[in-house]
């Protein structure tokens, strides 16, 4: 028993000594249970593990003293380091929040650079394992997409053995009713295998069963999202099982997706409910309108995701697709279409290289000011203890050593501030994360990433420093006195503090230059009082109405809002009017002079008699629309731009032909759509009259510019009926100034005609515009706050500099005080030695934001020309800071007594 | 390395051995100390170099039919060290009778 303790107890014992050492206890131990018993012998044996670690403690020493090493004694210096941090908490405290800052930005960037480019799309299990299949045409070195009938899925999923299966997805809008309260919700049609490909799994529920999806119309199941089951359901697990009109049909919820699921494609609304493809007659019309299931509706835009399966690589997978090119209804008659695989990115990091570095830049730069910042109080403090380097030389340290403490010191430092600035980041993260629809987490990536950072930078800010201060200690050494301190004048100063000036004046100028952009975008505005233009969109296309009963809908629908208290004037216009986006009315042909075969493109917008009045635009000349110009009267009113380019600038009373081209396909504009004249001659090149119409139209008033926008308008015609049926529109209200209208009413209104129409957006103009400008708005802030930073840090960083070099010069100023020189002489020597290179590096600042402005312009569309004044601003900003930082300091020395200084020599 | 002052342990030890008590259980009987306090001792003393050990003869043991024991004794160093030691502290002489041992 004892013996097999002592073995075990031997292990720890170096094992150059281990035999020695275990006969000597088994002698010791022998002498002990001969003498003493053996339970003596057992309390004995306790001591043989203390004795055996002292071994071993003794024997690491003497192997670290023996070859001592680049790190021994690091312990030591950790100690020091802390210690003499503790003792200067001013120095620590302003190094750190330097650093925390600079830190924070470049990790909360990175953060979202992370987020939006490598974390892939939430809840998805293994993202690299995923492909997305898509089928397209190569033509000039582009790859357009091609539709894709359902069929050719259907071979896709049975053919590639390199796949564990390909699912099928296709986004389409539907319309929720759950309780009294009608929803647009944004969803998809899917295969029965969708969740399987991605391996998510169900929150509650269950997901898709492959019978739910081979026949039509026979499984009325639906999958909704974690935000639905909350919002209607109050994540009640009652839910499941119970009944949802999804576009008017009862659907049975048989499963909730985990919360932060959002598909795999970037969306600004992402999917909230899922139906099986087999239930694709909820929204899939053929060409005239009527449902049709999903294997028949012809080419389709289907989003086709694969799993691979183990060790098959992507290529493998595209190499197998292209044998399948022949077998495909899409790909067969067109030699050029080819199927192309690639991996599934929330955005590809492929090719953004340069993209993401110009992202980071910035966070960067602010954390190069902080690292200056860190290394000129680093090279203060080091001078100073100067006179410690050379004791620590004299009596045998190795400059590595001194250059070692530092060096520990400075990562202690950064690793403090990595964690404040981690802090602040997080914080600062969970506001964006709010207009964001994936996660931003600080995940192992990013903290390695940070990791990295911090060794960087410290090493970047203490090397220069620790070098620096022990050639001079080194010298002094060998001079055995000399010199006290740093030199006054030291040109890497110099340059440090003008790097500073240059990157704060740099970002300053960028952050005007974007809130000049911003304004300028606001510019562009012509209609008057946008916050009580209220814009709702409306749309029965899920409701599958007859375009009769679509059109009665929205005539009773004006009606009805009309009555609403608070609203002024009520009128229904097609979509995308205001809000930019022109609708499919905008693909119309106007023939104002009958010998040119092919007539004027044009946007037609079909409006209700009251829209001028409701947007606020003067018509002039001529009048607005009446109660008497319905469709029979062919009354239209154009646009001044219409006016002037296609009728001379004499446009009331004059008479053209308006038409259509032929109603698109179900899915989506193919190109070579065709002009349809109802067998009018005077329209040659129209086929087939199978769709649309022609029709002639008299002018009756010319309308002011409605679009935003700074140049021209597009040539517009406003017709009071429209020309094609369309299922979705805009409801315009213009307020009046009792503000009492509110969102309910509308909501009340639109359920009394008809309730199980939801109303897709509402919102005033004024808003709609906000949001738009958003991300631009959020860059702004971005910009000007990190200018903000940077100029905060500079001036800290020129404060601590000034401070630092009057603090070396206290004698000077005392004996040029004594001599006779003014207060004021002091103060403005000072201040005109910090401010010199401060101008330099505003200089080189200036210039540096110019180029990055004009990169920016060629980049971000409507970005202003760089901006004197803006420059200009900036500039005599961080001027004025810079002086104010250096001024208090020059002003402590322009107080030295001189007689105190004279009396200490 | 060397200078790391003597702990009351250590100079009991040494005192110890310098007695006579030269292996590790005697020093045990005779300091009364533990096993755990004693060995660690004897180690680092010799690590300083102020005790050295050798082994008993082969014979001696075998003779009385148990394995050979480790002897510590003295260094020049350890002596000089101990009698600096003692002039510090006298009454340390006294905390031990002297005895004869083996």
């Amino acid at each position: 028993m004892t013996r097999c303790l002592l073995a075990v107890i031997a292990l720890v014992v170096p094992a150059m000594v281990r035999p020695r050492w275990r006969e000597e206890w088994s002698a010791e131990l022998a002498e002990v249970r001969r003498t003493r018993g053996h339970l003596a012998a057992g309390r004995m044996l306790s001591g043989a593990l203390a004795d055996a670690r002292t071994l071993r403690t003794l024997d690491a020493a003497q192997r670290k003293g023996a070859r001592g090493g680049p790190f021994a004694a690091f312990d030591h210096d950790i100690r020091y380091a802390v210690r003499g941090l503790l003792q200067a908490p001013g120095f620590t405290a302003g190094i750190i929040v330097s650093l925390a800052l600079g830190l924070a930005g470049t990790a909360a960037a990175f953060s979202f650079l992370n987020a939006a480019f490598y974390r892939g799309f939430p809840e998805v299990v293994d993202q690299r394992g995923l492909v997305r299949l898509t089928l397209g045409r190569e033509s000039y070195q582009k790859f357009s997409t091609i539709a894709t009938p359902y069929r050719d899925y259907l071979t896709l999923r049975d053919n590639l053995t390199t796949l564990e299966g390909l699912a099928a997805y296709r986004d389409a809008t539907f319309a929720v009713v759950a309780g009294d309260q009608p929803l647009s919700v944004q969803g998809a049609l899917v295969s029965s295998n969708y969740f399987r490909v991605l391996r998510i799994p169900p929150a509650a529920g269950r997901f898709f069963i492959d019978d739910e999806d081979r026949t039509p119309d026979t499984h009325p199941v639906v999958v909704i999202s974690d935000m639905l089951w909350e919002r209607l359901f109050h994540r009640s697990p009652s839910a499941i099982g119970s009944v949802m009109l999804v576009n008017g049909a009862p659907l049975h919820i048989v499963g909730v997706t985990p919360p932060a699921f959002i598909g795999i494609r970037r969306a600004e609304n992402p999917a909230r409910l899922w139906v099986p493809a087999a239930m694709s007659a909820l929204t899939l019309r053929d060409r005239d309108g009527h449902p049709a299931a999903i294997v028949s509706a012809g080419p389709l835009w289907l989003d086709l995701v694969g799993r691979r399966l183990a060790n098959v690589s992507v290529e493998r997978v595209q190499a197998q697709a292209a044998g399948l090119r022949g077998s495909l209804d899409a790909t067969r008659p067109d030699p050029r279409a080819r199927i192309s695989v690639i991996g599934v990115w929330l955005n590809n990091p492929e090719g953004m290289e340069g993209e993401m570095l110009a992202f980071m830049a910035i966070p960067l730069l602010v954390l190069a000011i902080a690292c200056v910042n860190a290394a000129n109080l680093m090279f203060a403090r080091a001078v100073r203890s100067v006179s410690d380097w050379v004791v620590r030389l004299a009596v045998g340290a190795t400059r590595w050593r001194i250059v070692r403490q530092v060096l520990t010191e400075a990562i202690l430092l950064s690793l403090l501030s990595a964690a404040f600035g981690l802090l602040i980041a997080r914080w600062g993260l969970s506001i964006v994360e709010r207009q964001m629809p994936v996660p931003m987490p600080i995940d192992a990536r990013v903290a390695l990433f940070t990791l990295a950072v911090v060794v960087i930078t410290a090493v970047t800010f203490s090397l220069g420093p620790a070098w620096n201060v022990t050639s001079r200690a080194t010298a002094r050494l060998s001079r055995v006195s000399g010199g006290a301190a740093g030199r006054v004048r030291s040109r890497t100063r110099f340059a440090l503090v003008m790097l500073q000036a240059a990157s704060s004046l740099g970002l300053l100028a960028t952050g005007a230059q974007f809130t000049r952009t911003i304004q300028a975008r606001a510019a562009g505005e012509h209609i008057s009082s946008p916050e009580t233009l209220v814009i709702a969109s409306i749309n029965v296309d899920p409701l599958r109405l007859a375009p009769e009963a679509g059109e009665h809908f929205y005539a009773r629908l004006l009606e009805r809002v009309r009555q609403i208290p608070g609203v002024k004037t009520a009128a229904v216009v097609s979509n995308g009017l205001i809000t930019g986006t022109v609708g499919r009315d905008g693909a119309t042909r106007a023939w104002t002079d009958p010998s040119v075969s092919d007539g004027a493109p044009v946007t037609a917008f079909s409006v209700t008699p009251d829209v001028f009045a409701a947007v606020g635009v003067q018509v002039k000349p001529g009048r607005g629309f009446d109660a008497g110009d319905t469709a029979a009267a062919r009354a239209v009113v154009v646009n001044a731009t219409f006016a002037k380019t296609l009728l001379n600038g004499q446009a009331v009373g004059r008479l053209f032909r308006l038409g259509r081209p032929a109603a698109p396909p179900a899915d989506g504009i193919e190109p070579g759509m065709v002009i349809v004249s109802n067998g009018v001659p005077a329209f040659p090149g129209a086929p087939k009259p199978s769709a649309g119409n022609a029709v002639d139209v008299t002018v009756v008033g010319v309308v002011d510019r409605i679009m935003k926008g700074t140049g021209e308008e597009p040539p517009i015609v406003y017709c009071p009926s429209p020309l094609v049926y369309q299922p979705s529109r805009s409801v315009y209200l213009r307020l009046d100034d009792t503000r009492t209208f509110s969102a309910a009413a509308f909501h009340a209104a639109v359920r009394d005609v008809d309730a199980r129409v939801p109303v897709v957006e509402l919102a005033t103009l004024a808003d709609i515009r906000m949001r738009k400008d958003e991300e631009l708005k959020m860059l702004t802030r971005a910009a000007a706050l990190l200018g903000i930073l940077a100029l905060a840090l500079a001036a800290g960083g020129l404060y601590s500099v000034v401070s630092y070099v009057v603090s070396l010069r206290w004698r000077e100023m005392g004996i040029r005080l004594a001599l006779g020189a003014g207060r004021g002489a002091i103060v403005a020597m000072i201040l005109k030695q910090a401010l010199a290179p401060t101008s330099i590096g505003a200089g080189i600042g200036a210039a540096a934001a110019a180029i990055a402005g004009t990169v920016i312009r060629s980049r971000m569309y409507g970005t202003t020309p760089v901006d004197p004044a803006a420059f200009g601003g900036a500039t005599l900003l961080m001027v004025a800071v810079m002086a104010a930082a250096s001024w208090w300091p020059a002003r402590q020395a322009a107080r030295v007594d001189p007689v105190r200084v004279l009396r200490q020599d | 390395m060397v200078d790391s002052p003597l702990s009351f342990t250590g100079l009991f030890v040494l005192q110890a051995v310098a007695q006579g008590h030269r292996f590790g259980f005697d020093i045990m009987e005779v300091t009364e100390l533990p096993s755990g306090t004693i060995y660690p001792a004897l180690r680092r003393l010799e690590a300083v170099r102020l005790v050295t050990s050798g082994w008993e003869k082969d014979d001696t043991a075998r003779k009385e039919g148990r394995p050979r024991r480790r002897y510590y004794e003295l260094t020049a160093d350890g002596r000089r060290q101990l009698a600096a030691a003692e002039a510090r502290y006298r009454a340390v002489g006294r905390l031990f009778p002297r005895r004869s041992t083996t």
